[in-house]
């Protein structure tokens, strides 16, 4: 005859406070009405619960004073409420505070460096900002190593042109 | 909600105090979080759909507000030093038990997680349904039960390596 299979300890603990299911507990009722171990397991649970009652009393406090203290506070502003306009408010200045710090301290933005795009055998550097001292313009190296200069001045509408050898 | 008058909310702060007693275990905090509820929901009195549910509405604010205590304070502070009124009728012996057994209790309870201690003293003590468990506690009915079932194990195991 094969052994009964007992009823685990979760099944026993909510079988003592009537949480489970109805085919579960039929079950479990079943099982226990043959199984002296589990029924005895069983009891010790509902002796727990039993126990747990004491815990019922609860110490008193004024309660009037209580609630006329909420009376009080609803009318008025919470203090949490308080605090929360007054963290809203901290909080504001930082980001100012930081914003400022921010503007005044970062480098200001430098010019892009010059595309130097491929020139034959040569490299050419080109410019349209002001660069060196030139408005616009743009540099050469020839194949031979000759280093040529052109810059164009709109205010003047001068052209110059420099090379070095 | 019509802001209840002064009985009722007595009536409310008193069932209210009970609830967030069992979860901290400590009556100044407790004092202090049933006041914080209470306003809470005077605050947001406009939220409760059906006035006649206003007693599960007011005791799911009061435990979610225990428990939020809680995750932020990390553990219970037992109030050891905690005396109970006696009923008149009560002799001092039966007191003394009483206050025994209600100390026993509370060394057992320190082992459960939390949640698992909130479960049962919502079922067990204070009795409510564990669909309305589940509902204070903002978990399914499954996971109550879950937390009923490990909380009973690890108390019943408790009474047997320290028997009263």
């Amino acid at each position: 005859m094969a052994k009964p299979r007992h009823a685990t300890e979760q099944v026993l603990a909510l079988h003592a406070g009537g949480e489970l299911g109805r085919w579960r507990r039929f079950l479990t009722d079943r099982h226990l009405s043959k199984c002296a171990a589990c029924r005895q397991s069983a009891a010790e649970y509902e002796r727990a619960r039993r126990d747990m009652a004491a815990l019922r009393d609860a110490p008193t406090v004024d309660f009037k004073a209580l609630t006329r203290n909420v009376r009080a506070a609803a009318l008025t502003t919470s203090p949490a409420r308080r605090l929360r306009g007054r963290w809203l408010v901290a909080t504001a200045a930082c980001v100012a505070a930081v914003a400022l710090a921010l503007l005044f301290t970062t480098p200001p933005v430098r010019s892009p460096a010059p595309e130097v795009p491929s020139a034959g055998q040569g490299m050419q550097a080109m410019w349209d900002e002001a660069l060196l001292g030139l408005d616009a313009g743009d540099a050469q190296v020839g194949a031979a190593g000759e280093l040529s200069f052109r810059a164009y001045d709109p205010a003047s509408g001068t052209l110059s042109i420099t090379e070095y050898y | 909600m019509p802001v209840p008058d002064d009985e009722a909310l007595e009536t409310h702060a008193r069932r209210m105090f009970r609830l967030i007693y069992g979860i901290v275990r400590n009556v100044p905090d407790a004092q202090d979080l049933t006041q914080d509820s209470l306003l809470k929901a005077l605050r947001r009195k406009g939220q409760l759909k059906d006035s006649r549910k206003v007693a599960q509405w007011l005791n799911r604010i009061a435990v979610n507000t225990a428990l939020d205590f809680m995750r932020r304070k990390g553990r219970v502070g037992f109030d050891q030093l905690v005396t109970i009124p006696a009923a008149k009728t009560e002799s001092p012996e039966h007191g003394a038990i009483r206050s025994e057994t209600r100390r026993w209790l509370n060394r057992g309870l320190k082992r459960l997680t939390q949640r698992e201690r909130t479960a049962l003293l919502l079922r067990d003590v204070e009795q409510f349904p564990a669909g309305e468990v589940a509902k204070m506690m903002g978990c399914s009915p499954a996971t109550v039960r879950s937390h009923i079932a490990n909380a009973r194990v690890k108390f019943k195991r408790y009474e047997k390596e320290n028997p009263r």
